[in-house]
């Protein structure tokens, strides 16, 4: 009984870190995504001068804290201790959603919810 | 993670043991290395890079000389 235990703790614990996983790439996903999007609308002459600016100051901000939360899970890689990649990566997941909150005045509804959608499930993995 | 996943994944350990289960979960998400390679390109691609992506795959006008006339 307690090696049963013991195996499904293992398993139950393996299965969380692979949602963890999940939802990182999803996130990095949905921002590509809104990127591709603006880029095309940019492209297309279709962003306001402002928005533009925002974009690109919400997307470096990203950029960052992406690069953080990198250089933090593969410290948790290496070493197995989670206390820097957590705060890290909550620190991306916000500033890609910061990001996607700047574009919204310029996609269609439908990419909006899609986006939100992604987002959102990226959270709860 | 509800009860049914639990359960399905203690019978899956009983039919074919522990190292297949882990193999099994390891392959239905993203691995921690996934994750790595995401948050990498996600660090290193800039809004201007999209922007000149997306410029590239616009259609082009030709510099072809057209035919001679006749």
């Amino acid at each position: 009984m307690t090696k049963a235990l013991l195996i499904l703790a293992t398993v139950g614990l393996l299965a969380g870190c692979q949602s963890l996983f999940t939802g990182i790439v999803t996130l990095t996903a949905a921002v590509d995504s809104a990127s591709k999007e603006y880029a095309h609308l940019y492209n297309s002459g279709l962003v306001p001068a402002d928005v533009a600016g925002k974009a690109t100051v919400a997307h470096a901000s990203y950029q960052k804290a992406a690069g953080v939360a990198h250089d933090a899970l593969v410290a948790y890689k290496a070493s197995g201790d989670p206390t820097q990649y957590k705060a890290a990566l909550e620190a991306a997941r916000s500033a890609a959603m910061a990001f996607v909150a700047v574009l919204v005045p310029i996609l269609a509804p439908e990419k909006v919810e899609s986006l939100k959608t992604q987002l959102q499930r990226a959270q709860s993995l | 993670m509800s009860d049914a996943v639990l359960i399905a994944i203690m019978n899956m350990v009983s039919r074919v043991g522990i190292d297949a289960t882990i193999v099994f979960l390891e392959n239905r998400g993203a691995s921690i290395d996934d994750a790595i390679a995401a948050l990498k390109m996600a660090s290193e691609k800039k809004l201007s890079d999209y922007v000149k992506e997306d410029a590239a795959t616009r259609v082009l006008p030709t510099t072809q000389a057209p035919p001679p006339v006749a």
